[in-house]
């Protein structure tokens, strides 16, 4: 199969830039499209004040930019390719400003969450856009020390700008797994449970212990004594790690370590999502892995089930229009005004995470609304297992029998047997997979076709 | 490419007029017919050097505007030559076309890095005579990073260092600023690039050859570099500070306050550098120096612990220590005198894990169960419960889903690195057996699995159970479960048989086989152990041959002549680098088996007489990929079996640094084998925690844990194999492994013994020894415990002098 690429188009009124004066630095990050509280916005405009630890903040967004440029697993033929990396995309939550990045590979999502105290200033408006993180501002973001003050401005006014300045365009490709896996990353997330915290110390020994490449092949990571030893036999209170060098980046922060956090997706012996958490001053840096370093976030397939239920796209419709850039999404108060049940709201959120319309925080274990500055509808529709599904419904390729699904597919009738451990198929999808990374088209073709009659 | 003609012979020619001999040069390549696009780009490109030799030449052509395909060509250039470093001269086209005006090109990354990548030879004379080159893009290498095949690092690193030269001779000359090159460089280096890509920066840095001077006005930017990611940028930085500090120019106070970070950095010796230059502020800065060492004590190296606590102790600072202690390691705490954290020896040792028993497969999950083993045939367990389940027949229509793919399979085994041995590909055979629709039987080479091969061929023979099916972890089968499964089996199928006996428990023979009523003499033999009277005339032998190997292979693991011998070498590797010879070691083994030169298909535990050279040279021999765990279960009773089978990867895996896939599934399959572990396991667990590579060691250290942490192969049998193979094997491998051996539940006990065993062996100038003493008395100290071993204690106190390695010594010893 074709993989399909859609060129992405920043337009930036400006570059960022960085300057040194004034005993300050001044970082103006330029914007381009996505949404506010208000709606779509060309070139939305969201802080203005100082951001706390500026050293800190500086390696924090480095890393986030340095995710997006890296592609941490190689797939063979690659070697030559000059990355073109997406640029961060910044959402304002009222309180904290979340930087947001995915790696090229589509195996590492970063996110730095500058919280509450590490702003001081005004914060002008909610939502979410794409910022220019163009080379001489990243090498002037290298250059700040822990001295001198570091004033952000995220946006900045753009009628006085246009005036004296072109637009700047940027082109980039972006493939439609990378943009399918940027916002199937949150669902992925989203199932983590807390598995272990270690102090700082240790937490320097553990990622400076790992090697600057990594097997392919997950192991797993467990809490002893103080410390963190990684055994290669699958453990269920153990967080999977597969390509040790996907911790990497971290390791510029760890001199502002406070503590390394941990969660676990759930356990999976062929390797699970794991979500990593460097907590720092009035800071985090998250860093989510998927299963396995050459195994993208794109082709999990969890949210199939919540793409699959067309009741769920009516109270998405419904939620979605009850967001409003909230830091932290209460899914009780979801529940009460929209009148739907909270499992409706959660099931909602998975497809409006899916659309790239709602993130994952695991250390407030709640999502947070963010509209990923890229089509909508595209994301929505870029599930080519259902889409597969939904052609073997429409040709009557399913026949129900009790607990049994026939589903024909091409001149092989599988069988779909529904169990107490979850539906399994006889496809070879299902028997290399063992539905870890969602639903085959046979098993959501028999889902639909019960969900209809 | 061929020799274009200079710039000078066409700086005469008109844009219109080139155009016109671009546009008459070019129908026939575009008319062309081309199976790729390429061809037709190589087309276009040959037509633009014709033309412009043409124009060179003097020949003119009517005037034309620009040709509507030169722009995309161009782009196209550019961006293959930006990602690919093959055609080293493609640049200089796209230069001369751009310079006589022919095509408006961006010098962006593209752009930069087609330079770097393809501006050809002779590039110091390319550059002076296009200025307008420097400026445009020349400046800008500082700036692109570059990545795959193309970034200074790697393009030097393959063309002989021309783009250092290059720097070095056009800032001799003058045509380049030489104080903008190096503080372009130190710019470079403060940009995020990768560690690999950021060493040209700092080598050409240094192959300008700064003065104290100019070292010492570079200072600011070196400071900002202690900040760096990217280790070798700190050490680089902090041994030029040192430098400045010598000549007594450098700012002391804005170093101090930049040098906490690289106290952090992972390698020993740039944190150590750290602490001494910090050490230059005691007198008027003890404020700044005491923070750069309270940093320090989060190193958790205990060198950079003690220097940084020793420094504070000099700046008169013991708070510092205090409140870092529970980061220290335990020698480091306990020399400071602060109370080292002791942890209760487990007396419970850790359990082994052994392969679990399969649930039994049920009509319903047949299918599915079947379905996974097509894709993945390496869970044994799974394999025999599906095998038990097609044996007792009637599967067939559940299968119907699986037709395809087993076809499928089967024809796919030839072409994968097993060939027509390929497991899922005999699975595959089963099921369309099953189906009814039996594919050509395979025939692999190698022995055992010839006998795997033939069992589950023989599995839709007959609807009686199958006997071998393991019902006990580990892969045993119970003495009872035999003995039923017999009695429902009067003949039973010849291979599964031998597999049954081969895997009979042993305990509760003798229960079952007073339990039992007829049986073949065999397995008779095989419970009991009597020998039947007849038995004793060989032509009076009631049943195979294979059958009697095998019943009593069932009793006892191999004797000592017969079981399979390991002999290595230590080799030399001598090599020539920057003019000066470099020598390496590496250990070469060989597995000599020679149980019978006729082995038959029935006799797995027959070794075929052999060494590892008749199998290509070890490392490289077959791959067996999940064969392995198969191969492992056909005899619980002596792991020596399928270690001769696979373990050369693993022994030569501290030697090489490519993946053997082998290796991981090696030391897994032996860390659950349940049987003896001889000679070759000893070795092979020795070999893996020295692996090259940290997953192989990772793997090793389970395998530690589980074979060693529980008894199961003696500590002193792994050191000795470590220490014959001490030259080889890196000491810093044994250590970080240990390290983690010792970090795991019941591990640590394991770790001090397999040292105590392994230390007296080595020369006390052994290179890393002191890591493993460090190692020893920290895990000492956590144990509460002193060394106590009499080998072990001389050998300590045999040390003498003031290295490291003595002064440890000296501290174990109390």
């Amino acid at each position: 199969m074709a993989a399909t690429t859609d060129e992405q188009t920043y337009s930036y009124v400006r570059p960022s830039e960085l300057t040194f004066g004034d005993g300050r630095a001044d970082l103006m990050l330029a914007t381009s499209g996505g949404r506010t509280a208000a709606g779509p916005a060309a070139h939305p405009v969201f802080f203005d004040g100082f951001l706390g630890h500026p050293e800190q903040a500086a390696a924090a967004l480095l890393a986030v930019a340095k995710v997006a440029r890296t592609r941490f697993y190689m797939p063979p033929g690659m070697v030559a390719a000059i990355l073109r990396a997406a640029d961060p995309v910044v959402t304002s939550n009222g309180d904290r400003l979340r930087f947001e990045s995915f790696s090229a590979c589509c195996g590492v999502y970063a996110r730095y969450d500058a919280l509450p105290g590490s702003l001081d200033g005004t914060v002008l408006d909610t939502g979410t856009t794409n910022v220019d993180f163009n080379p001489p501002m990243r090498d002037a973001l290298a250059r700040i020390g822990g001295l001198e003050p570091l004033h952000l401005q995220v946006g900045e006014d753009v009628v006085v700008r246009t005036l004296d300045a072109e637009v700047t365009e940027k082109k980039v490709p972006l493939p439609e797994r990378w943009l399918k896996g940027f916002a199937e990353v949150q669902l992925a997330s989203a199932t983590v449970a807390p598995a272990f915290e270690v102090a700082a110390s240790e937490a320097r020994r553990f990622i400076r212990s790992m090697p600057s490449s990594g097997s392919r092949k997950p192991v797993w990571v467990v809490p002893a004594g103080r410390g963190l030893r990684i055994t290669t036999r699958p453990t269920p209170d153990a967080v999977s790690l597969s390509g040790l060098d996907r911790l990497k980046p971290l390791e510029p922060l760890l001199r502002f370590a406070r503590s390394l956090r941990a969660y676990a997706a759930p356990h999976d012996s062929q390797g699970a999502t794991g979500v990593w958490e460097l907590e720092l001053d009035d800071a985090r840096l998250v860093l989510a892995l998927s299963p396995e370093s050459s195994r993208g976030f794109s082709g999990e397939g969890g949210v199939l089930w919540d793409l699959a239920d067309e009741q769920s796209s009516d109270d998405a419709d419904l939620i979605s229009a009850l967001l409003a850039f909230e830091p932290r999404i209460d899914i009780d108060r979801l529940s009460t005004e929209s009148g739907l049940s909270t499992e409706r709201v959660t099931r909602a959120l998975g497809r409006l995470g899916a659309a790239g319309r709602v993130g994952y925080d695991a250390a407030e274990a709640a999502y947070f609304h963010r509209e990923l500055p890229y089509d909508a509808e595209r994301l929505a529709t870029m599930h080519p297992r259902l889409r597969d599904a939904t052609a073997l419904v429409e040709a009557g390729a399913v026949r129900l029998d009790g607990d049994a699904a026939y589903v024909r597919s091409g001149d092989t009738e599988h069988v779909v047997r529904r169990t107490v451990e979850g539906d399994r198929c006889t496809c070879p999808w299902y028997a290399k997979h063992k539905g870890a990374r969602g639903p085959c088209k046979h098993v959501l073709a028999a889902d639909l076709v019960r969900r209809g009659s | 490419m061929g020799d274009l003609p200079p710039y000078t012979s066409l700086v005469c020619a008109t844009p219109a007029t080139l155009y016109g001999l671009l546009a008459s040069g070019a129908d026939a390549a575009l008319n062309a017919t081309y199976e790729f696009a390429w061809q037709k780009d190589h087309a276009l490109v040959e037509v633009i050097d014709q033309a412009l030799t043409a124009a060179a030449n003097g020949t003119r052509a009517a005037d034309a505007s620009k040709p509507r395909w030169l722009d995309g060509l161009i782009t196209r250039e550019l961006r293959a030559a930006s990602t690919s470093y093959w055609s080293r001269e493609r640049f200089g086209r796209v230069r001369l076309l751009e310079r006589l005006g022919l095509v408006d090109v961006d010098a962006d990354d593209t752009y930069v890095l087609a330079m770097v990548s393809a501006l050809g030879p002779d590039k110091p004379n390319k550059l002076r005579t296009d200025p307008d080159l420097i400026e445009r893009a020349l400046w800008r290498v500082f700036e692109v990073e570059g990545g795959g095949e193309v970034s200074l690092t790697n393009v030097d690193r393959f063309g002989g260092d021309e783009w250092r030269k290059t720097f070095l001779e056009l800032t001799s000359d003058g045509t380049l600023d030489r104080t903008q090159v190096l503080t372009a460089c130190l710019h470079a280096l403060g940009r995020d690039f990768a560690a690999y890509r950021a060493t040209w920066y700092s080598a050409t840095y240094l192959a300008l050859e700064p003065t104290a001077e100019e070292t010492a006005s570079a200072q600011a930017d070196l400071r900002r570099l202690l900040g760096s990611a990217v280790p070798a940028t700190v050490a680089f930085a902090l041994k030029q500070l040192t430098r400045v500090l010598k000549t007594g120019l450098l700012d002391v106070e804005p170093t101090l306050e930049a040098l906490p970070p690289a106290t952090l950095v992972k390698a020993k010796g740039t944190a150590l550098a750290a602490l001494t230059l910090a050490r230059a502020g005691r007198a008027e800065l003890p404020g700044s120096v005491g923070l750069v060492a309270s940093a320090a004590l989060g190193h958790p190296h205990p060198d950079v612990q003690r220097a940084a606590a020793k420094l504070l102790a000099d700046l008169g600072e013991p708070d510092a220590v205090l409140a870092a202690a529970e980061d220290l390691t335990p020698s480091v705490r306990q020399e400071l005198g602060l109370n080292a954290e002791v942890t209760q020896e487990r007396e419970v040792p850790h359990d082994q894990s052994l392969a679990h028993v399969a649930a039994p497969v049920s009509a319903g999950d047949l299918a599915e169960r079947a379905a996974a083993l097509l894709e993945d045939a390496a869970d044994v367990g799974e394999l025999e419960a599906v095998m038990a389940v097609l044996a007792v027949g009637g599967a067939g229509s559940a299968l119907e889903p699986l037709r395809k793919r087993a076809k499928a399979v089967v024809a796919r085994g030839p072409r994968t690195d097993t060939g027509d041995a390929w497991l899922p590909g005999q699975v595959a055979r089963l099921l369309l057996d099953a189906l009814g629709d039996p594919a050509p039987p395979a025939d692999p080479d190698d022995l055992a699995q010839r006998f795997v091969a033939r069992r589950i061929s023989e599995v839709r023979t007959s609807t009686a159970p199958l006997l071998a099916t393991p019902d006990l972890p580990g892969g045993w089968v119970s003495p009872t479960a035999f003995v039923e499964r017999l009695t429902q089996n009067p003949n039973p199928r010849h291979h599964d048989l031998v597999a049954a006996m081969l895997r009979l428990h042993p305990d509760g023979r003798d229960h079952a086989a007073r339990a039992a009523g007829s049986l073949p003499a065999a397995a008779r033999f095989a419970l009991d152990g009597l020998e039947p009277t007849r038995r004793l005339l060989r032509s009076g032998r009631e049943g195979p041959s294979a059958w009697w190997i095998a019943a009593e292979r069932s009793r006892a693991p191999y004797a000592a002549a017969e079981a399979p011998q390991l002999s290595g070498d230590i080799k030399t590797h001598t090599w020539q680098e920057n003019g000066r010879d470099r020598r390496s070691w590496y250990a070469r083994f060989a597995v000599t088996t020679a149980n019978t030169d006729r082995p038959t298909d029935d006799q797995p535990t027959q070794l075929k007489a052999q060494t590892s050279d008749q199998w290509g040279g070890g490392y490289t021999s077959r791959f067996l990929g999940d064969w392995i765990p198969t191969l492992a279960a056909i005899w619980p009773h002596d792991a020596e079996h399928f270690l001769s089978l696979t373990c050369l990867p693993v022994l030569e895996s501290p030697s090489w640094t490519e993946t053997a896939h082998d290796v991981p599934r090696t030391l897994d399959a032996m860390a659950r084998h349940p049987g003896r572990m001889g000679t070759l396991a000893a070795a092979t667990l020795a070999a893996g925690i020295s692996a090259t590579q940290r997953d192989h060691r990772l793997h090793a250290v389970d395998a530690v844990v589980d074979l060693v942490a529980t008894g199961r192969i003696p500590a002193h049998e792994v050191a000795s194999f470590m220490a014959r193979y001490a030259q080889a094997w890196p000491a810093t491998r044994w250590a970080e492994s240990l390290a983690s051996v010792a970090q795991a539940p019941g591990g640590a006990p394991a770790a001090v013994d397999l040292l105590t065993n392994l230390l007296p062996r080595l020369p006390a100038d052994h290179r890393g020894l002191n890591k493993l003493l460090d190692l020893l008395r920290d895990e000492l100290i956590r144990l509460g415990r002193g060394p106590t071993d009499p080998a072990l204690t001389r050998w300590l106190g045999d040390f003498s002098g003031s290295s490291a390695a003595a002064k440890t010594a000296r501290l174990l010893l109390g």
